[in-house]
Order: structure tokens, then C-alpha cells, then sequence
């Protein structure tokens, strides 16, 4: 047989990619379903990890199985809020199958519109058990995109963790095998007061907002870090009226009544008694927040102890 | 035959070995020998990539045009590549190691040593033994991970496959270990056993 005449070249070279095509397209379809259960499992444990519910490590020997239940047992609620701060929807939080969930991709897309200079239609917020409010930051580093989550309390940094897709080994990819890196954010605050930064990572002895607001950046991986500083400047930016609300002291919704702010001082329509400086306990309180179907939240013991 | 099939398969392992003396796939054996699980995961996509590729090629090695033989290598490498970081990622168990060799995986397609053993050998051979070939070599290139990956992350990380093992004698980690250049170190140093060993391989 002549394998040298163009038309046999031809033929043979679109055979052999059309069946590459379809045994890829295939297998693909049949693989989706397990791929996305554990890029799921993957962003919650991300998200345990920064709220301070275990390390990334652990989630990751535990099984998705385990890390659902964990977090359906863990979260408070999730919703999401508009540009202004507002509340959206509500995001699922159990049964294990019907959790949601903002990947990676779906942050890609609110980056994108960001920085395209369009107002985010929602924002995922995720409010846990423990007090912390989780919400995740999205940006380019050095060889391609980082992400990852911040916990906070009120405007105070609670944890963090970052996950990258092709950062350097041992300098860029820091930013997520370094658990002592993620632990410097642990007491920061947000600079609300800064309208162009509200988180600074920078050289050591470069920074300009104070100490309090700002990290090192990773010697050896400028543009990782820098990448970093303004994917977390950009969210931070994004959910700022959610920062004001919450530092302002109560000027937002409490959706489903599960949050303690700190310094309220107003009034629950239909609670009998008075948020004195809010110190976490109500007075001759013993119906429910209007509008709220759970049990006065401040009862629970979880709540005494704030 | 049988001796043919025995030289086929322990040749690569070591007297022939695509690291220490092809000096083949050089790039990622730095790489992904951090820690031996990464290590691990990596050397068995390797085989698999190294032997199913090469099997194929050697089923279709009579009707492959020669002018376009390479791109249909690549294609088929490319699709058995795909394949092996699909699966990878569709068990619970190997998910977060996918995660963490990241473009390594990606990246056996630019191994040499496929795209080598399949020029070299599947191409004028039967299926069987290309495919043994194919094995072989990734078990080789395998086996030069590992070693240096068990040194690496004992030194680097004091662990085993995540297991303290040198921590626990108050050993502190050594962060040069866990950097690429180390693992050249280390690898010159394997080079250097394997040529005082193999007199044959030393330049005159």
C-alpha cells in the first residue's frame, strides 16, 4: 500500500483525529460528573481551611463525603449580595448533592465583568457557625490564574487560603503550600477608610498603608504576590458595602437572623427587648425577629458564649 | 525471543535507563519529585502513557503516512495524556494530586521519552514488544523518580508518603531540598553511582 500519496495522507490524518475527538468527547461526558463532586469537595475544604475548621491536608484524607457533611454541619448560611451589599439569594447549603457553590470558573466570570468595569450582579457570601464570614478572591499571578478564600470577622482577618493553577514550585506556589504564608493574615484588618487599597501585600519596608493593613509579600515571587494583592484589593473592593454594613453596625438586612454585630445598637421590630450595645444578649427576649424562621439566634448557647 | 522480551524490559530498568543515560525527561524529574506520592502518581501516568502510546503506534505503524508520521504520534500521545489526567481527576483519591502536579500531568506529552521510544522502537516492532518497551521505560524513568523523590522529601520535608518519619527526631527541614536545583543535585549524583558502576558508559 502507497501511505505517501496526498490523498491517503489526508484521509488518514482526519480518521484518526476524528476518532481522538470522540473517544476524548466520550470519555469526557462520562467523567463530568465525578470531576465536578470533587472540584466541589476541593473549594468547600479550601473554604473549611480558611475559615479555621481543620487544614486543607485533613479535608483532603477525609473523603468529599465527609468534608459535605462537615460543611452543611458548619455553615451558617450562604447567600449572595448585589454591588451594593444587598442580599440576592440564598445558596444552598444541604442536602451534600444540592450544595452551592461558587467555583473557580464562576469566579473567573465575576473577575472578568470586574474588570470590565460592570457592577457583579451577586456575590457569594458564606456566614459559618464560628462567627466568620468566607468570601473568595479571584485574580492572574504569574503563569495563570489564583484564587482562593478569606475568612474575616466584622473587618478582621480570621484566616485565608490560596490555590493557583501553575505558580512556581516553591515561590509562587507558596501561596498555597505555605500554611505560615496564609497565617499572615490572621488579626489584619480591611482599610475601608482607603478608597484605591484596602489590603496591601508588599516588599517588606515598601509598605504603604500601615502595618496593620497590609503582609510581606513572598521573597522571590514579585509577581505572584503582586498578582495576589490585587485580586485581593479588587474583591475587597467588590464587597465593600458588605464590609461597611458590617463595620457600621447593623445598616444591613440581617438575612435569616444568624449573624452577632458588633456595636448594634438598633432595634429588632418585634423583639421585646432592646440590643443593649449588643453584647450578645437580649433582654426579655423570647419571640422570634420578624420575618426570621429560626429561633432567636441570640439563645443559642453558640451565642451566649460571643 | 524470550531473551529478546527479557533485554526489552530490563534494558531501560537499568544499563539503558531514559534518565541517567538517555538523559531523557530531565525536566520533569525535577519537578514532581517533591514528595513520593506526586512522585508515584506521576511514574504510573508515565507508564501508562509511555506503554498504551506506543501500543497503538505500533498496531498502526504499517499504515501511518511518512510524512506525518510525528503529528500522528502527537495525536495519539496527546489523546492518551488526556485520558490519564481525566481519570486522575475523576477519583476522589488522586484528585488533590492532580491538582498539585498540575501541568505536569499535562506536560508527559513533551516527555521525550514517549515521543523517543515510539520513534526508536514501536515504530519497527510488533505490538507486544512495543508495548513492553513502552512499560519498561516508563518504569525506568519511574524508578529514577522515586529515589530521588524519597530523598527529597525525607530531607526536604522529614516525611515519607506524608508520614513523619525524621521530625520526630527533631530533624529541621531543609528548604534547599524541596527547591529544583537539589533535585539536579541529586540526579548528577545517581548519573555519577550508575557511570562508576557501567564502566562502558564513561567517555575515553
Amino acid at each position: 500500500m502507497n501511505t505517501n500519496n496526498n490523498g491517503y495522507t489526508i484521509i488518514y490524518t482526519t480518521i484518526i483525529v476524528i476518532v481522538v475527538a470522540a473517544v476524548l468527547a466520550v470519555v469526557s461526558q462520562t467523567l463530568k460528573p465525578n470531576q465536578l463532586a470533587n472540584e466541589k469537595a476541593d473549594v468547600i475544604s479550601q473554604m473549611m481551611t480558611a475559615a479555621g475548621l481543620g487544614e486543607k491536608a485533613g479535608f483532603e484524607s477525609m473523603g468529599n463525603d465527609k468534608v459535605l457533611a462537615l460543611y452543611s454541619e458548619s455553615i451558617d448560611v450562604a447567600y449572595t449580595v448585589d454591588a451594593a451589599g444587598q442580599p440576592v439569594d440564598t445558596l444552598l447549603t444541604a442536602p451534600a448533592d444540592q450544595i452551592q457553590i461558587y467555583t473557580p470558573s464562576q469566579l473567573k466570570a465575576i473577575y472578568k465583568a470586574a474588570k470590565a468595569g460592570d457592577a457583579p450582579e451577586k456575590l457569594p457570601v458564606f456566614k459559618f457557625k464560628n462567627g466568620l464570614t468566607v468570601i473568595p478572591v479571584y485574580g492572574a499571578g504569574l503563569w495563570g490564574p489564583i484564587w482562593g478564600y478569606l475568612s474575616l470577622e466584622g473587618t478582621t482577618f480570621k484566616g485565608a487560603f490560596f490555590d493557583h493553577e501553575s505558580e512556581t514550585a516553591g515561590l509562587g506556589a507558596k501561596i498555597k503550600d505555605d500554611p505560615a504564608f496564609q497565617a499572615l493574615f490572621i488579626g489584619k484588618e480591611i482599610l475601608l477608610t482607603d478608597e484605591a487599597a484596602q489590603f496591601e501585600i508588599a516588599k517588606a519596608g515598601a509598605h504603604k498603608l500601615p502595618e496593620s493593613n497590609g503582609i510581606d509579600a513572598i521573597a522571590g515571587a514579585t509577581m505572584t504576590s503582586g498578582g495576589l494583592n490585587n485580586a485581593i484589593n479588587l474583591w475587597l473592593g467588590l464587597y465593600k458595602p458588605v464590609f461597611e454594613g458590617a463595620s457600621a453596625g447593623c445598616q444591613h438586612e440581617h438575612k435569616d437572623c444568624g449573624h452577632h454585630h458588633e456595636g448594634c445598637e438598633e432595634q429588632h421590630e418585634g423583639c421585646e427587648g432592646q440590643h443593649e450595645g449588643c453584647e450578645g444578649q437580649h433582654e426579655g427576649c423570647e419571640g422570634q425577629h420578624e420575618g426570621c424562621d429560626k429561633p432567636c439566634c441570640h439563645e443559642t448557647p453558640k451565642a451566649e458564649e460571643e | 525471543m524470550n531473551a529478546k522480551i527479557k533485554e526489552t524490559i530490563l534494558n531501560p530498568i537499568f544499563k539503558g535507563n531514559p534518565i541517567t543515560v538517555l538523559v531523557l525527561g530531565i525536566c520533569s524529574s525535577l519537578a514532581v519529585t517533591v514528595t513520593l506520592k506526586g512522585a508515584l502518581v506521576m511514574t504510573l501516568s508515565v507508564i501508562a502513557v509511555c506503554g498504551l502510546s506506543s501500543l497503538v503506534l505500533s498496531i498502526l505503524r504499517n499504515t501511518i503516512p511518512g510524512r506525518v508520521r510525528i503529528i500522528v504520534q502527537l495525536v495519539v500521545v496527546a489523546m492518551m495524556v488526556i485520558l490519564v489526567d481525566q481519570l486522575l481527576k475523576s477519583f476522589e483519591a488522586t484528585y488533590a494530586i492532580d491538582r498539585q502536579l498540575s501541568v505536569y500531568i499535562g506536560l508527559i506529552i513533551t516527555n521525550c521519552i514517549v515521543m523517543g521510544r515510539i520513534e526508536a522502537f514501536a515504530l519497527g516492532n510488533s505490538p507486544w514488544p512495543s508495548f513492553l518497551d513502552g512499560i519498561a521505560n516508563g518504569a525506568g524513568y519511574g524508578m529514577i523518580l522515586l529515589v530521588v523523590a524519597f530523598f527529597r522529601e525525607l530531607l526536604g520535608s522529614g516525611t515519607l508518603f506524608g508520614v513523619d518519619i525524621l521530625g520526630r527526631f527533631g530533624y529541621v527541614t531543609n528548604n534547599l531540598v524541596i527547591l529544583p536545583p537539589f533535585a539536579l543535585i541529586l540526579l548528577g549524583c545517581i548519573v555519577w553511582v550508575q557511570r562508576s558502576i557501567q564502566k562502558d558508559l564513561q567517555e575515553k
